[in-house]
């Protein structure tokens, strides 16, 4: 085994071998560089500040000293004698620059390294040196006799024997470290083979049995240590494997002579099923898509065996269904289908059977039954073939019926209807043409159209629109409802209304006329056209005589009311003068009659007045705008105070009234409903008038509200007409003009005004505009 | 006539002072002050029994009024930790408890006679030598070249049991 190793020592796998070499001398080589890399930068470290403590420490003792030994020059104002205690710095060739100052900080006496001469200032160096250094180091010390200060002291140093230090320390340091990394090394060549060798052993007999499969060789052992554990237990493992092996083998053989056999087995049983499942899905298939219900049942129980889709869908039945039931469940139960059922146990006949079955739901349907005798799964059953012919016997039915339907309404129909073909004869005349026309049917069959029902004169046309609609397919009166002219047998004509249809049957084009006898409803059209001429004709006559009445009537209430003024101004006058002038010749009757006269001549003048106001309110064009009711109202209110001092009157006015509506016209309104009501509250102390506005149906309404007389009800509705009165004048003076001028305007406004009134209780005038506006 | 005179002459002398006092005291008048104090700041007293130490640095003065008002400045402050007191003299018993004599005018009778009776006695004794040419204390200011400079007898303070250190004596103009 010795042998062995030795002989292939260098060959397995060299490079593995020395990669872990090379790997245990890196990491000790690393450790060791790293250990003495960081001891290197501690002492550094240390002996950098060392050195700076050290370097402070001897200028402050210099500094000390110095301070110490011109107390006397300072306090004796000797600045020679202190710049000769300096001077003595000359001996230490690191300090360049001394200062003494006196207690007032002035500069005392100096010392300059460099040249006594210079600037007694001290120049405190600028440059910071390296950063690992500083170039220079100032020490101060104070100088101080008997607790009094004299002076300071100030001495900076150069750093210059640092460098010079640093560089002995590295340059030993680094030879230190060269030489100990030797020495590592070397150390780590040495000993890494303690721990590569059994491995490289151990690596040698792996790659010796991979190769020869040679499980009885065995790695050499080396010591009891961990790698020794390996080892042993690296033999064992091999032990082990050597004995699985050999079993190993064994058992593959047998194995591989079976699976050759099963191989084989199975091949052929493959075969044969392949090509029984295509011979099974082909009959399958068959089966399942035919759209022809089919069924298999077992001839001795009846139960269905199979079913196919078809009959699923045709009968309502899943296939669970229908393989849990009986065929008798299909069959309806009369004598003929117990015959069936018997029949069904004879020995089949390849003829169809007409029957009928039926469905889940009721439903009954005609079939077509063809069965067979087959076996199934080994028992006897029977293949049933099911063709519904429901749906053919019921078109055929809708059919018959539907053609007698058509033959009644076409026997009974009002219209006339008449059949052509492509050719122009008539092929249909029903009884309604054989009545209007006075032909019967047979005389008109199979003759042409044209010399029928047309007139000579339409025949030209019809006959081109004819072929113009054959050749081009364009047909101007197809679908529409015309109306022309038809021919009787006895040769008169008379107006119809007639529609055409077109049918296509078979590739030839067949037109049906329906044709109506419109001679009555012709007349009574234009009858009732005329009638509308005249009346249109003598509205507009009427109106036009309207408007002049209306007109002339204005005209003329207009010029009355002014021409009567003369008159009445003459006997108001000279019933004035007769009273002045001749009031001795009149006695008191005389007199009495005489005021009587001017009362009613001023009265009528009043009259007047207001009867030309009216007329105007009708003439006037209304200009709205917003009018502030509020402000007229009370205005107007102020003006009736004055004009009755003597009176008590509360007027309650609403802020923020307002309207929409023609100032001046709507100034009259108030004028007039304020006015009435001082007038109807005179009985009153105190009067009481209310002017606001309220919501009533959901509209704006302005309202003057008085405690005055009232009135009834029940004329209500004769208030606002012109010259009603319901007070008589020796109550209350008027002309009963006034409410009806008030209605006209609110009327022109497009608004309303109605009153609410209680005898003695007062009255309540109402109006809306639309329009008004109240905040509230 | 001789008395008259003498008393005129004091007369003199005494308006001289009252006027110097008006006006600012001059540069040499001051420098010597400081002079004073600074002796008496550096200079080393033997070390006394408690019981025979005075309470407070005696600075006295003789026969220079403007020397005394130019040390007002430095009255009260701290010598070897006593408080500076300035004294003028005009008798020679009083001089015993003096630890510094100032002798503006040492040819006078005064100034002789204190010099002689304070003789080893621990008093550091300065004159002014001014153009007397008496040069007897044991410190003497002297007019060098237009500076005012000292000289110290070393011996005769020595015997005293003074120690004047080298510092000063390195400022000193010339030390027998």
């Amino acid at each position: 085994m010795n042998a062995l190793i030795s002989t292939d020592h260098a060959q397995p796998q060299p490079a593995r071998i020395h990669s872990i070499k090379w790997k245990l001398v890196q990491i000790i080589i690393y450790i060791s560089a790293t250990c003495l890399f960081l001891s290197a930068a501690g002492l550094l470290l240390e002996n950098r500040l060392q050195f700076e403590r050290d370097l402070k420490q001897s200028f402050t003792i210099i500094a000390g000293v110095l301070a110490e030994n011109s107390k006397a020059a300072l306090a004796f104002n000797d600045p020679a004698a202190a710049g000769e205690v300096l001077s003595a710095l000359r001996v230490h060739p690191h300090i360049m620059q001394a200062l003494l100052r006196d207690q007032n900080q002035k500069i005392f006496a100096h010392y300059n390294r460099e040249n006594n001469s210079a600037p007694p200032a001290l120049a405190v160096p600028t440059s910071d040196g390296d950063a690992w250094f500083p170039a220079f180091i100032t020490v101060s010390t104070p100088i101080i006799h008997q607790n009094q200060a004299l002076g300071q002291l100030s001495i900076i140093g150069d750093t210059l024997q640092w460098r010079d230090n640093v560089i002995g320390f590295l340059t030993f340091t680094l030879s230190l470290m060269i030489l100990v990394l030797i020495a590592a090394t070397w150390a780590a060549v040495k000993t890494q083979r303690i721990v590569t060798q059994p491995i490289s052993s151990l690596l040698d007999t792996i790659s010796q049995v991979t190769r020869s499969k040679h499980y009885a060789l065995r790695a050499q052992h080396h010591g009891n240590d961990e790698l020794g554990e390996l080892v042993a237990g690296f033999n064992n493992m091999l032990g082990e494997i050597e004995n699985r092996d050999q079993a190993l083998s064994a058992a593959k053989a047998d194995l591989e002579r079976k699976i050759t056999e099963l191989d084989q087995e199975i091949r052929q049983r493959v075969q044969a099923q392949t090509a029984l499942q295509a011979r099974e899905h082909d009959y399958r298939l068959l089966f399942e898509e035919s759209p022809l219900p089919m069924w298999i049942v077992n001839r001795d129980s009846q139960q269905f065996l199979a079913v196919n889709r078809a009959a699923v869908l045709h009968y309502g039945y899943s296939e669970a269904e229908f393989l849990g039931m009986k065929v008798d469940k299909i069959m309806p139960e009369t004598p003929a289908a117990a015959g069936e059922t018997q029949r069904i146990k004879t020995p089949p006949s390849p003829q169809a059977t007409l029957t009928h079955h039926l469905r889940k739901d009721g439903g009954r349907i005609d079939i077509e039954l063809t069965w067979h005798e087959i076996s199934w799964k080994g028992a006897s059953a029977y293949l049933f073939l099911i063709n519904d012919i429901t749906e053919r016997e019921r078109n055929v039915r809708a059919l018959r019926d539907s053609e007698t339907r058509i033959r009644a309404i076409f026997e009974s129909a009002f219209d006339c209807i008449v059949s052509m073909d492509d050719k122009g004869n008539i092929i249909e005349f029903n009884p309604a043409a054989e009545h209007t026309f006075g032909y019967r049917r047979h005389q008109v069959i199979g003759k042409p159209l044209a010399e029928i029902i047309i007139p000579q004169e339409l025949r030209a046309v019809h006959q081109q629109g004819l072929e113009r609609y054959l050749q081009t397919g364009n047909g101007s009166i197809i679908g529409r409802r015309l109306e022309m002219t038809a021919l009787r047998r006895d040769g008169s004509t008379f107006p119809v209304e007639l529609a055409i249809s077109l049918v296509n049957i078979s590739e030839r084009r067949y037109f049906t006329g329906y044709l109506r006898d419109i001679t009555e409803r012709k007349l009574a059209e234009s009858e009732i056209k005329q009638l509308n001429e005249n009346l249109e004709r003598r509205v507009q006559e009427r109106t036009a005589q309207l408007e002049a009445a209306n007109r002339e009537l204005e005209t003329f209430s207009y010029s009355v009311s002014h021409d009567l003024r003369a008159p009445l101004r003459a006997i108001d006058g000279f019933s004035k003068a007769l009273m002045s002038d001749y009031a001795a010749h009149f006695d008191a009757q005389g007199k009495n009659y005489l005021n009587r006269v001017r009362n009613a001549s001023q009265r009528m003048g009043q009259l007047i007045d207001d009867m030309l106001k009216l007329s105007r309110v009708t003439r006037t064009e209304i200009t709205p705008s917003l009018v502030d009711i509020t402000a007229m109202t009370q205005r107007i209110s102020l003006e009736q105070q004055s004009a009755y001092p003597e009176r008590k009157v509360q007027t309650e006015i609403a802020p923020g009234l307002q309207a929409v509506a023609d100032t001046a016209l709507i100034e009259i309104v108030w004028r007039n409903l304020i006015e009435n009501a001082w007038k109807f509250t005179r009985e009153r102390d105190p009067a009481h008038i209310e002017i606001g506005a309220r919501v009533i149906d959901e509209q704006a309404v302005l309202y003057i509200k008085d405690n005055g007389a009232g009135f009834d009800m029940a004329y209500s509705d004769k208030l606002f007409n012109a010259f009603q009165r319901l007070h008589s004048t020796a109550e209350f003076e008027g002309t009963g003009i006034g409410l009806a001028t008030v209605h006209r305007i609110i009327t022109k406004h497009g608004g309303r005004v109605w009153a609410q009134a209680e005898i003695d209780k007062g009255t309540t005038i109402f109006i809306h505009i639309p329009g008004i506006g109240n905040p509230q | 006539m001789k008395r008259l005179f003498l008393f005129i002459a004091l007369n003199c002398a005494i308006l001289t002072q009252l006027l110097a006092a008006a006006v600012d005291i001059d540069l040499a008048t001051q420098v010597k002050a400081a002079y004073l104090f600074n002796f008496a700041r550096f200079i080393e007293w033997p070390k006394a029994s408690a019981d025979q130490q005075e309470p407070a640095f005696n600075l006295c003065i003789i026969g220079d009024n403007k020397i005394a008002r130019a040390l007002d400045a430095a009255k009260g402050k701290d010598i070897a930790n006593r408080p500076l007191i300035v004294t003028l003299l005009n008798n020679a018993e009083t001089a015993l408890h003096c630890q510094l004599i100032f002798i503006a005018t040492p040819a006078t009778g005064l100034g002789r006679a204190i010099l002689n009776d304070i003789k080893d006695l621990p008093i550091l004794t300065v004159i002014d030598s001014g153009n007397s040419g008496v040069e007897d204390g044991m410190i003497t200011l002297v007019l060098v070249d237009g500076r005012l400079r000292f000289r110290v007898n070393q011996p005769a303070a020595q015997r005293a049991g003074l120690r004047i250190p080298a510092q000063v004596l390195k400022l000193a103009e010339n030390v027998s």
